[in-house]
């Protein structure tokens, strides 16, 4: 049986939600302001325009340009400070929507047929919801409040003189329970306090909502409003068997009628008195709606149908009891004679299973906003009211709608695609306000930055005041061998060089790095080499463990019983001051400092350097020989330039970090063969002069004025060695093998089956070489 | 057969890693070389070495069978004879360092 209301709540008030924050979008092209989330996890700041189907129009920070960005190569986007949406009218019925995606849409319901929802969208506008797809929906008008846990009894109290007229019906929610309704003149006045308790069992959560009695106004035009949707109710107060609406008739005119509509499923409602004495009892239902209203959502019910049509309501039960319920998905039902106008509609309850979406293939984008609603669909464009999307629920069979920017929290894009290049991508710029992945097409002395970012395939100069860093290659695959360069040369300077060691003659040590070739610099420039990383790394482990480091030594190796104990207490820092701040020695200028791997140090002086080891001489004339490998460090002593002091840092533009470990201060001065695989930045280095550095070899160049600082390197090195080493743990039988740590030997052939095969093609993956036979 | 003894599990569980397994194969050349390796499930690419004196065992220094060699991403002998799980460990912790091949787009084209 259908019947049809009139309704109170539709067909007056349309929503213009969106359409004030879109102008503001508009203005003077500003764009909305967001922070950016790439595939490759890079986050930066940016402008958002509108685009181009399937393109997000970003101005990043720094990049004056504005780019068209595929969204494949967007994760996220974050909406900062976005417009406020327009809130709802006081009073006005709002539904929210559940689907089956997860989406939550709030609106005002328009119309309902047999198949969909017709809705008035906060921040999309009118929009048409599938039936099968909807989950539930929740009337969230302004007259609702969510109560939790079972309530007890009704009592009302008043003290005042006033009469009023109470007339509490019970909607009929269960086939079985009792209804009943009272009319009772009480005295009631301003003082006057209600004590609402009701009783009943198998009801885990209610819903109160409170309206009015005919008409929708007391008499003397006073609205009874609930918190928090009105000042009315001051305070109000609810445990597990009392709700407490003390001032909720306060204000209310004497004689005036408060009509209380109970929707519960009590065993049985008694009325108390302020004696304590029942005066009341529910016995039979009330036909007549409206009021105040506690639904009962946890009982169990049936499924019912509720259509919609401009302004009417119909409700059409599908039990056969003639008695109207509610279910635990908020279904509506009745027997036939009864029928709610929507504002008396908590929640209805959507298709129990919808057809299962279909989402393959589609590049989706979800949208969430800040009081929680959440639109997914197929990204289209942005525009300049907001995101158009095709809804998942009308992939296809839609006009895309308009999300609005107005309360927008985020839009993010779903993941499904592009992991791959997430992982490759290694280089970005480090700016100010984020980062951004991307390729460096050019770098020119005046510091201009021509950049390709990842998300565009078109190059775009930075601005370079707000470039931090450069990061070319966070996991080079061109390391540096150790083997071929095992020493540092640090400088005063803050520089230091990945380098061999080819000789010290004098006053200048000759080195050759594979940055710039052999290079000769004077030794005053020096401040230590780092040698051979073991032993590196066996004097870190030695200063980390607080293994006291022995004092002076006067031999290497077995001569151990030559040692002498001077001083009991050197501990690591002792030992840091003393390489730190070395000692000037009055009859030499310029000494040097061994350090031993096993923690001895020796200050000396270096006659010779090869690649046998450090000659210096001995006690008697003849010279000695320190192997190489058992010698951690060689440090000048004495007084060189001051650190810091040097040009490096007044006519530096970047510090490079290269392969190795090696940073410097560098002036830019170009590039050479750019676009080529052999691409090399041309720079100056104070400690080097003019050098050609490739490309591959380029970590990051930094841009920043802070960074050209040099100073705490010496330090740095005691607490943290060079990455690497990766001692091999052998088998005993291959430890000693001649070949361990060697290159491979070149092997080329032929397969068993006749094709080549090339060892070197196998270089970048752990290869296992096995020799073996049928035999 | 003189060949590592659980060479074919480590393939099966280094499958998806930059890690290969190669073999050189010191058999005289014979029509049913190949066939026969395939019979006995080898599971390495096998260079041709001809004998067990062959120019690839000379120059690896090989004299005993079977012998292997672990090399890291750079080509670097990095264990020899290693077996089981000593093995293991030190191909996990040479894949840890196998930088990420560089993608076609991030080889130094630029600049």
């Amino acid at each position: 049986m259908i019947q049809v209301l009139p309704c109170w709540m539709l067909g007056c008030v349309l929503f213009l939600i969106g359409s004030a924050a879109a102008l503001e979008a508009r203005e003077g092209d500003q764009g909305v302001k967001i922070q950016v989330t790439t595939r490759e996890g890079h986050v930066v700041d940016a402008m958002l325009f509108e685009s181009e189907p399937d393109q997000v129009a970003l101005k990043l920070t720094g990049i004056a340009e504005q780019l068209a960005v595929d969204v494949e190569g967007v994760d996220e986007l974050r909406f900062i400070d976005p417009p406020k949406p327009t809130p709802a009218a006081e009073g006005e019925t709002i539904f929210s929507v559940l689907l089956d995606s997860g989406d939550l849409l709030t609106g005002r319901l328009i119309s309902a047929s047999e198949s969909a929802w017709t809705l008035d969208a906060l921040g999309i506008g009118e929009l048409v919801v599938p039936r099968d797809r909807v989950v539930k929906i929740e009337c969230i008008s302004s007259d609702s409040i969510a109560l939790h846990g079972p309530l007890s009894l009704v009592d009302w109290d008043s003290d005042g003189d006033g009469a009023a007229a109470f007339r509490v019906s019970k909607r009929g929610l269960a086939s079985s329970g009792p209804e009943g309704r009272l009319q009772r003149k009480l005295p009631l006045d301003e003082a006057c306090r209600v004590r609402l308790r009701l009783e009943w069992k198998g009801v885990p959560r209610f819903r109160l909502v409170l309206g009015v009695s005919r008409g929708r106004k007391l008499k003397g035009s006073t609205p009874v409003v609930l918190e928090p949707f009105g000042e009315r109710l001051v305070a109000w107060h609810s445990d597990k068997s009392e709700i407490s609406l003390t001032p909720l008739l306060s204000g209310l005119e004497r004689d005036s009628s408060l009509e209380l509509v109970l929707g519960v499923e009590p065993e049985e409602v008694i009325f108390f008195d302020a004696q304590g004495e029942e005066y009341a009892r529910i016995e039979r239902p009330d036909k007549d709606p409206g009021g105040l209203t506690l639904l009962n959502d946890g009982a169990s019910l049936t499924l019912a149908e509720l259509s919609v049509v401009r302004g009417e309501v119909q409700l059409e039960a599908l039990t056969d009891s003639d008695v109207p319920v509610f279910g635990p998905e908020g279904a509506v039902s009745t027997d036939g004679e009864e029928a709610w106008s929507l504002d008396q509609v908590l929640s209805i309850a959507g298709s129990a299973e919808p057809a299962p979406l279909d989402l393959e293939g589609l590049e989706l984008v979800r949208l969430r906003y800040a009081d929680g609603r959440q639109v997914t669909g197929q990204f289209v464009r942005v525009s300049a009211e907001g995101i158009v999307l095709a809804p998942t629920w009308f992939v296809g069979e839609a006009e895309p709608i308009v999300c609005s920017f107005a309360g927008l929290e985020w839009a993010r894009f779903s993941a499904r695609k592009f992991k791959a290049r997430a992982r490759s991508s290694k280089s970005y710029l480090s700016t100010k306000s984020g980062e951004i992945g991307g390729q460096l097409r050019g770098l020119s002395p005046d510091g201009s930055i021509l950049w390709r970012p990842n998300m565009t395939e078109t190059a775009a100069p930075v601005e370079a005041s707000v470039v931090k860093r450069i990061v070319l290659n966070r996991t080079s695959a061109y390391f540096v061998s150790s083997r071929r360069y095992p020493h540092r040369v640090h400088f005063r300077s803050g520089d230091s060089f990945c380098c061999k060691v080819v000789r010290l003659q004098g006053d200048e040590l000759t080195f050759a790095s594979p940055f710039g070739g052999e290079r000769t610099v004077p030794v005053e420039s020096i401040k230590f080499v780092e040698c051979n990383q073991r032993a590196v790394q066996r004097f870190r482990e030695l200063v980390t463990e607080k293994e006291k480091p022995k004092n002076e030594f006067f031999g290497f190796g077995s001569t151990t019983s030559a040692r002498t104990e001077k001083s009991e207490g050197f501990d690591a820092k002792s030992l840091k001051r003393a390489l730190a701040l070395p000692r000037k020695y009055k009859h030499r200028r310029f000494e040097h400092l061994i350090l031993a791997e096993s923690g001895d140090f020796l200050r000396t002086r270096i006659s010779g350097w090869s690649d046998a080891g450090i000659e210096i001489p001995g006690r008697t004339d003849e010279a000695r020989l320190i192997p190489n490998d058992r010698v951690a460090a060689v440090a000048w002593l004495g007084e060189g330039p001051e650190v810091g002091d040097g040009p490096a840092a007044k006519t530096s533009r970047a510090r490079l970090v290269l392969d190795g470990r090696t940073q410097f201060a560098v002036e830019i001065l170009g590039a050479s063969e750019v676009g080529t695989k052999d691409a090399r930045l041309r720079v100056r280095s104070d400690a080097l002069g003019e050098l050609e550095i490739k490309y591959a070899h380029i970590i990051s160049i930094d841009l920043a004025d802070d960074l050209l600082t040099p100073g705490t390197e010496f330090d740095s090195w005691v607490l943290e060695p060079m990455r690497e080493p990766f001692p091999p743990e052998a088998s005993a039988d291959g430890a000693e093998h001649a070949l361990l740590g060697q290159p491979a030997i070149a092997t080329q052939g032929k397969d068993l089956e006749g094709k080549d095969l090339d060892l070197a093609d196998f270089r970048g993956q752990v290869v296992l070489l096995d020799f073996w036979g049928h035999w | 057969m003189a060949a590592m003894p659980d060479g074919r599990s480590l393939v099966d569980d280094y499958k998806g890693k930059p890690f290969v397994a190669l073999g050189v194969n010191t058999d005289a050349p014979s029509d049913d070389l190949a066939d026969r390796t395939k019979k006995a499930r080898v599971p390495w690419r096998s260079f041709a070495d001809g004998a067990p004196d062959g120019p690839i065992s000379k120059a690896w220094s090989v004299r005993a069978f079977p012998t292997t060699f672990l090399l890291d991403h750079e080509g670097v002998v990095q264990a020899v004879n290693e077996h089981g799980d000593a093995l293991r460990k030190t191909i996990d912790e040479l894949l840890a360092r196998v930088p990420s091949p560089p993608a076609a787009d991030d080889l130094p084209q630029d600049l």
